[in-house]
């Protein structure tokens, strides 16, 4: 049968440097159980490499599930001891109704804009 | 308001298929003009979740996946079936396993829960001739939650 695990969204992440410390991962169109792994792998390499604070850009992002949601736990549980965070930026609506469903503004910082959050982390 | 009943049988492209209908080819229906954007964006994670479950852990026993979706909406509620002929499972012990087992910022176990937060009504069974059916209706009303613990 062909399995539907095999899905895939068609996509890397996009990683841009704010300084030895922050990086700005751009999570595009989706992070879901698709490409959960991937982010997860993408964001702890980085965390491996010294990267301390991760602002998630969601301005296009048109669906955001349970399974990506559990990836940027992971990636908290990673940085948090380290006194790293994790903040949410440009939260497009579907990734809003989520973010209210869980609650989750009470780990994640949300910031309305790319520049908002790069300045709070500076 | 009958919104139709959509038949998929593509195990590579399911999930971007049930999200084309409610992205775009639902919202475009006569009659639905004034359905608030995220009482859309609840039905889509809600109906999402359960396509990933589908995905990700149920059994199809070797034989090509069959799923169905059809949609209502009356009084500012849809009213969403799913069938699929998986061999099914216990949800309402599952439900009751996976809010018994979450944990602090969880990697995995929210999915089903996020159905349940957002369902108004949620029922599951599966029937004699092997077809399973969830029903679920999402509101437009109400502030759906779920209790993570942090």
């Amino acid at each position: 049968m062909d399995t539907m695990n095999t899905q895939s969204v068609n996509m890397a992440f996009g990683i841009e440097s704010c300084n030895d410390q922050t990086v700005i991962v751009r999570v595009g169109k989706a992070l879901d159980f698709r490409n959960a792994a991937q982010f997860k792998a993408t964001c702890h390499e980085q965390a491996r490499q010294g990267v301390q604070n991760f602002i998630l850009d969601f301005s296009e992002t048109g669906i955001l599930d349970s399974t990506g949601l559990g990836s940027i736990f992971s990636l908290y549980r990673q940085v948090s001891p380290m006194n790293g965070q994790v903040v949410f930026a440009a939260v497009s609506r579907p990734v809003q109704v989520v973010v209210q469903l869980t609650r989750t503004y009470k780990v994640f910082r949300q910031f309305p804009s790319l520049e908002a959050a790069r300045e709070a982390l500076h | 308001m009958k919104l139709g009943r959509y038949s998929f049988r593509n195990a590579r492209s399911l999930i971007q298929e049930v999200h084309t209908l409610l992205d775009h080819d639902l919202p475009a229906l006569d009659g639905l003009e004034n359905v608030p954007t995220e009482h859309w964006l609840k039905l889509k994670l809600a109906l999402h979740e359960w396509i990933a479950n589908l995905a990700q852990h149920a059994d199809f026993r070797g034989q090509p996946l069959e799923v169905s979706v059809s949609l209502t909406y009356v009084d500012h509620t849809f009213w969403c079936v799913v069938e699929d002929n998986s061999t099914g499972f216990d949800l309402t012990s599952r439900l009751l396993t996976q809010t018994k087992r979450l944990q602090a910022c969880p990697e995995r176990g929210m999915g089903l829960l996020m159905l349940q937060a957002l369902s108004g009504e949620l029922s599951y069974s599966i029937a004699e001739e092997g077809i399973c059916r969830l029903e679920f209706s999402i509101s437009s009303s109400g502030d759906a939650w779920l209790n993570i613990p942090f």
